[in-house]
């Protein structure tokens, strides 16, 4: 476990010292117009339950795909709009400690991108299906979501991809709307890759 | 999240942005340059999506010296904290102080900082007199930062803070995702 982090640590640092130097002016993205891929992880740790503690923890993995494109002048800010998935899982530690299937949520949403493209905002919304029996919600049970994310960081990896950081989101999760609303508000941090196509 | 990938996390939060100043030719760096703010500070992220746990309003500023993108400061910040469910008051007031660390980056258009100090309870609180003294710590990843003439106006969308002015016997933590404002005003080299 210990040498699987190690590698990691020294991937990605090393990334970051031969792709990710940007001078300024360039775009973090070579061709900043088009169809994008991405692959993120996320996890939650100290989400928020109504009128209970901060013990929302949970972690999955989302893709998306969207079309960008530049506005105004080549180097002005760049907009887009793309579908995603994610699949949520969730920490239980009210009565002990587990992981529970979560919650599947497909979406769509508008983006962002300021500073040469090495900052990226945006807001997704959609349907959020629970994948488990909660105590008053059955597996099945639709409802929607709302993902803010404010400022993702990004660096170019090499010529065609980007590495991109969440370092503090928030996810609204309302999988059961019936009585009583089962709700969820998670903070979420997250790291994943970006690939035109 | 084991502290490995925790630290690893903190380490890559940190030496990332640097590393993108670093290879700006624009930013001199040089300094030293002494810098103030004043800031507000909110869970109003939470309370707009209607949780009422947990909130918070704080105000404070801070004083720092540094270069023109690193920089070490102190920071005091007097907040006002919800005591949980029942409503939105605020009923609990902490004094949080510390020292802090911050690095501008992305050509000055994002400011990250750490800060971490003592947090001195000012309200008699469950069990708990006023002046008991424990831990405050705040992690500001990403705020931008807006020029206005010779100030900046930051905007930290989320924060987050770890409140801790009661460690012994029961103690009383307040976790938060802080939206802060803040104005930015440097002077110096």
């Amino acid at each position: 476990m210990r040498m699987r982090w190690t590698w990691a640590a020294s991937f990605l640092v090393a990334l970051l010292a031969t792709g990710g130097t940007v001078r300024a002016g360039t775009s973090a993205t070579p061709d900043r117009e088009g169809l994008r891929l991405a692959l993120s992880a996320f996890g939650s740790l100290a989400g928020d339950l109504p009128r209970r503690s901060n013990n929302a923890a949970g972690f999955g993995f989302s893709l998306r795909v969207g079309w960008r494109g530049v506005i105004g002048a080549p180097d002005g800010p760049a907009m887009g709009v793309f579908g995603e998935c994610s699949r949520d899982r969730w920490v239980a530690a009210e009565t002990q400690l587990k992981v529970v299937s979560g919650v599947f949520n497909a979406g769509m949403g508008a983006e962002l991108l300021l500073f040469g493209d090495r900052v990226r905002m945006a807001l997704s919304a959609g349907t959020s299906t629970l994948l488990f029996d909660a105590a008053f919600h059955s597996a099945g049970s639709t409802g929607f979501y709302v993902d803010i994310q404010p400022a993702s960081l990004r660096w170019p990896i090499g010529r065609r991809a980007v590495l991109e950081l969440l370092p503090i989101g928030a996810v609204v999760l309302v999988p059961g709307t019936g009585n009583p609303l089962l709700r969820r508000l998670e903070y979420r941090t997250a790291i994943g890759f970006e690939v035109p196509f | 999240m084991g502290i490995r990938p925790l630290s690893f996390l903190l380490v890559l939060l940190l030496a990332a942005p640097v590393h993108a100043a670093a290879a700006d030719p624009v930013r001199k760096g040089k300094g030293p340059r002494f810098h103030a703010t004043a800031a507000v500070s909110s869970a109003v992220m939470g309370a707009i999506a209607g949780w009422e746990w947990h909130n918070t309003l704080a105000w404070g500023g801070t004083f720092g010296l540094g270069t023109r993108r690193f920089s070490a400061f102190v920071s005091v910040e007097h907040g006002f904290y919800g005591y949980g469910a029942g409503g939105p008051h605020l009923s609990n007031e902490v004094l949080n102080g510390g020292l802090g660390v911050d690095v501008v980056f992305f050509d000055d258009h994002l400011r990250a900082a750490l800060v971490s100090g003592p947090a001195i309870l000012l309200t008699d609180s469950f069990r708990t007199d006023a002046g008991s003294v424990g831990l405050f710590f705040e992690v500001k990843p990403v705020g931008f930062r807006i020029p206005a003439k010779k100030v900046f106006i930051e905007i930290f969308p989320l924060s987050f803070s770890w409140v801790m002015p009661v460690v012994q016997g029961i103690p009383l933590v307040y976790l938060n995702y802080r939206t802060s404002i803040d104005l930015w005003f440097g002077w110096g080299r």
